[in-house]
């Protein structure tokens, strides 16, 4: 199991009031399995990531990552936030390389050089190596961190929201190339997003989550065939008919909140 | 000048397509007409302060106050050719530099530590406040009775004055380097130590070069301001000492070197500029 989520509970608390943002969270994610987080924005979904990243511990419950418990910083995995984090004054190129100079202080130069090229490619970079961050745009900004965080093959991948402030146009040929990444690597990902399509074009299950305080309101296993095409799969019956099945959890949800 | 490389996406899809452009030959000589003209320009603003200063400031107000331009430039020459400017102008140089070095190092460094560690910037940015405020040049008679009237009084105010400056504008850079953009590091398996080199010393590197453009010209008045109050030697000293005669010429002849000098200071700190840029992995490994 790559990630094991036992009665997660969270609060955060100041003087007069508690908050409670996570109750009872339980949820395995298997070895090279598609998980995507979905609910409302502010549900917790980002929390339940940064857990798994260990940059937050949980007020209840415990978080195991390949069976070990969640103490610090968990350097395992690789994590593309919401935000883009990359260094404005470096390269694309040398953006990509920057977490092998922090991996593998004694990696051949040459086998990084092979490295950071094959990524680039695999994000279809080629040509812009030598481009500052800041020449590029939002769309290509965003295949920048996704060849970052995948360049020392790390086994699990967290991502939030990555393409949530493209248009919808660029976000379609993204989640294409995540998917056919994500295919042709093998590798763990946890992916959040409020988009019902995009959660049905990715997941191989996805975890609807509940308004505050979040809860596991459901899940539902997508059981389309691979590949998925990002604009072909909406004329799948199937897809249909999850697409309506997941709203429904999230609406049924949102009118109970309403009594 | 430096041309900006254009990026685009193909339409519709946002596959990333390379773009080049070339800078064309008619671009090219606009651009030289361009510059011409300003150069021109900037040659007859100079002939008219001069023909101001020569024709109406010292027929009307004085030659007293306005000696004539070729005096102060002769004077210049015997300067020059006697071996006084070298013997004085080599003492604030030496100064200034020890004290921009000293100064902006001592800065850079406490910037960023105190822009890193939480608990350093909480305990120690107050006094520092406090001890910027405070006009350390009043306690100049202090100093020079405590360290003499050697070049030591001088750097250490210079050194002070730089100082400031320098460690204020870091800590502004390295608030630049947000929060997320360290969490990105350490999840990738950064120290401590590399998070520092890598990504708050070249955020705060453009701070810092910022601040040490400001610090450059306030650092050369406070070392000056320092020889004149006591000192043998500098150009500080050249003035102080031509005050006690009136002799303007020498007045006016020292203001151009201290001119001069600003302009070189701020070269230098150009040419690190230009030499830094690279640092922080933006084209090495």
């Amino acid at each position: 199991m790559a990630v094991e989520i036992r009665a997660v509970t969270h609060y955060f608390e100041n003087k007069s009031q508690r908050l409670t943002v996570l109750e009872d969270i339980n949820l395995d994610v298997e070895q090279g399995e598609f998980v995507v987080f979905l609910g409302p924005s502010g549900c917790g979904k980002t929390t339940v990531l940064n857990m798994i990243a260990g940059l937050l511990q949980p007020s209840e419950g415990e978080v195991r990552y390949q069976g070990d418990l969640v103490g610090g910083l968990n350097k395992g995995m690789g994590y593309m936030a919401q935000a883009d984090s990359l260094l404005p004054w470096r390269t694309v190129e040398a953006n990509v390389r920057l977490p092998l100079e922090l991996r593998y202080h004694a990696g051949l130069k040459t086998d990084r050089d092979r490295r950071v090229r094959e990524v680039i490619e695999m994000v279809g970079l080629t040509g812009f190596e030598k481009h500052r961050i800041s020449q590029l745009s939002g769309g290509m900004q965003k295949r920048v961190s996704l060849a970052r965080t995948l360049v020392y093959d790390p086994p699990m991948v967290l991502m939030d929201e990555p393409f949530g402030a493209l248009d919808a146009i660029l976000k379609t040929v993204l989640q294409g190339e995540l998917a056919r990444i994500s295919r042709e690597t093998g590798k763990t990902i946890i992916f959040v997003t409020h988009d019902v399509r995009e959660a049905l074009i990715l997941a191989d299950r996805i975890i609807v989550f509940s308004r505050r305080p979040g809860r596991i309101a459901g899940i539902v296993p997508v059981d389309i065939e691979r590949p998925r095409d990002a604009v072909e799969v909406e004329s799948d019956p199937r897809f249909a008919e999850l697409y309506a099945k997941v709203w429904k959890l999230l609406s049924t949800d949102q009118s109970i909140r309403q009594q | 000048m430096t041309h900006e490389i254009a990026a685009a996406s193909r339409p519709g899809t946002g596959t990333p397509v390379p773009l080049r452009r070339s800078v064309s030959g008619t671009e090219q000589t606009r651009r030289w007409a361009r510059s011409g003209k300003v150069a021109l320009a900037r040659l007859l603003v100079l002939i008219a302060l001069c023909a101001l200063w020569q024709g109406v400031l010292g027929p009307v107000v004085g030659v007293t106050w306005f000696p004539s331009l070729i005096s102060i430039f002769s004077k210049l020459g015997s300067w020059t050719s006697d071996g006084t400017l070298r013997v004085h102008l080599w003492i604030t140089v030496f100064e200034l530099g020890a004290s921009l070095i000293i100064g902006g190092v001592a800065g850079l460094v406490l910037g960023l530590l105190i822009g890193f560690y939480r608990g350093v910037r909480d305990s120690l940015y107050p006094i520092a406040v406090i001890a910027y405020l405070a006009p350390l040049s009043v306690l100049t008679p202090l100093i020079i009775s405590a360290l003499g009237f050697g070049t030591e009084p001088k750097i250490v105010l210079g050194a002070t004055t730089a100082f400031f400056i320098v460690f204020f504008h870091t800590i502004s850079g390295a608030r630049e380097a947000q929060r997320r953009m360290l969490e990105g590091l350490y999840l990738m398996g950064a120290s401590d130590f590399e998070v520092l080199v890598k990504v708050l010393a070249p955020a705060s590197r453009k701070w810092a070069i910022a601040g040490l453009n400001v610090a450059g010209p306030l650092t050369l008045i406070a070392i000056v301001t320092v020889e004149i109050f006591g000192s043998s030697q500098g150009l500080g000293f050249l003035i102080e000492d031509a005050a006690g005669s009136s002799d303007m010429v020498s007045i006016y002849a020292a203001v151009l070197i201290l001119a001069a000098l600003g302009v070189i200071t701020k070269q230098s700190i150009d040419f690190i500029d230009k030499h830094t840029n690279g640092l922080g992995g933006s084209n090495g490994g």
